[in-house]
């Protein structure tokens, strides 16, 4: 997979929240870690796994991969979609472990 | 008037800082390699999990890894100050650090400094050279000497390696975004 120079992208709703919601200590360690992921998404400083999700799921999101990786420690963790046609990673959500545990599983 | 004092954070003067690991090295593990990557991986350490920093050491990428910036002129001026004694790469203590160290200072340093210290050089400079701060320096081992920003600590998520928790995300839960709804993120 090649994601060097993707664009970054959010709905509005949750850009606000990411910056309600993040300690501004995270939101700097999040913008600098994006930064890295836009340019190299095997950037050592981020630990990013691929979620196992089914290519049925997959083509219903309309999306070809579903990542995450860890804002800081094991607290605060970001999920985003990739879409290779379109260049674009999507953020769709910004957490501590719990909220995304309450949200996703 | 009410005057309200603030607890100054406490900051190890960089030969405290030395004296301070050298007294909890064992004599024939005390050498200067073992020295620079203990100070830097303790250090790291603290920033990653107390968010300040414990001393005023810099830390410089080079070839051998993560080390005190200027570290040979430190021992040296030690030495010559009778705080160390140095014998080729071997350096002991002499002396014990100025400063009083706060007890939750020290109960947070020497668990760590005992686990560093166990592992051996080769390992410690592999896994200096494993960081990121040490790979994002360095541009991945392109150029080499640059100060260690120590705000790249916070990245460091092998010191809770073993908290990390797989994926676990139940993907019939996951959005369909609209994608006219997207805002594209400025990353500051």
């Amino acid at each position: 997979m090649e994601l060097n120079e993707y664009v970054i992208f959010t709905n509005s709703g949750l850009k606000e929240s990411i910056e309600k919601n993040l300690p501004s200590e995270l939101r700097k360690i999040f913008d600098k870690k994006m930064g890295y992921f836009a340019k190299n998404p095997y950037h050592p400083s981020l630990n990013t796994k691929k979620c196992n999700v089914s290519d049925k799921t997959l083509k219903i999101l309309g999306v070809d991969e579903v990542w995450e990786f860890y804002i800081n420690r094991r607290e605060y963790r970001c999920i985003f979609y990739t879409i290779f046609s379109e260049k674009k990673i999507i953020i769709i959500e910004v957490g501590n472990h719990e909220q995304i545990k309450r949200k996703y599983s | 008037m009410i005057t309200k004092k603030t607890k100054k954070s406490f900051l190890f003067k960089i030969e405290d800082y030395i004296l301070y690991i050298l007294n909890r090295l064992k004599p024939e593990k005390s050498d200067k390699i073992k020295l620079n990557k203990v100070a830097f991986f303790v250090e790291f350490a603290y920033l990653f999990f107390k968010g300040k920093p414990l001393s005023k050491a810099q830390y410089a990428a080079i070839d051998n890894g993560a080390v005190i910036d200027s570290y040979d002129p430190i021992l040296k001026k030690m030495q010559k100050e009778k705080k160390i004694t140095i014998d080729g790469y071997i350096v002991r203590p002499l002396k014990s650090p100025d400063a009083t160290i706060p007890e939750e200072i020290s109960s947070f340093l020497d668990p760590l400094i005992q686990k560093y210290a166990l592992l051996d050089n080769s390992v410690l400079i592999n896994l200096s050279h494993s960081t990121d701060s040490y790979k994002i320096t360095t541009d991945n081992e392109k150029i080499m000497g640059r100060i260690i920003d120590k705000n790249l600590a916070p990245l460091e998520t092998f010191f809770c390696e073993n908290e990390v928790v797989e994926c676990e995300i139940d993907e019939n839960k996951l959005p369909v975004v609209d994608k006219k709804k997207l805002v594209r993120y400025g990353i500051k």
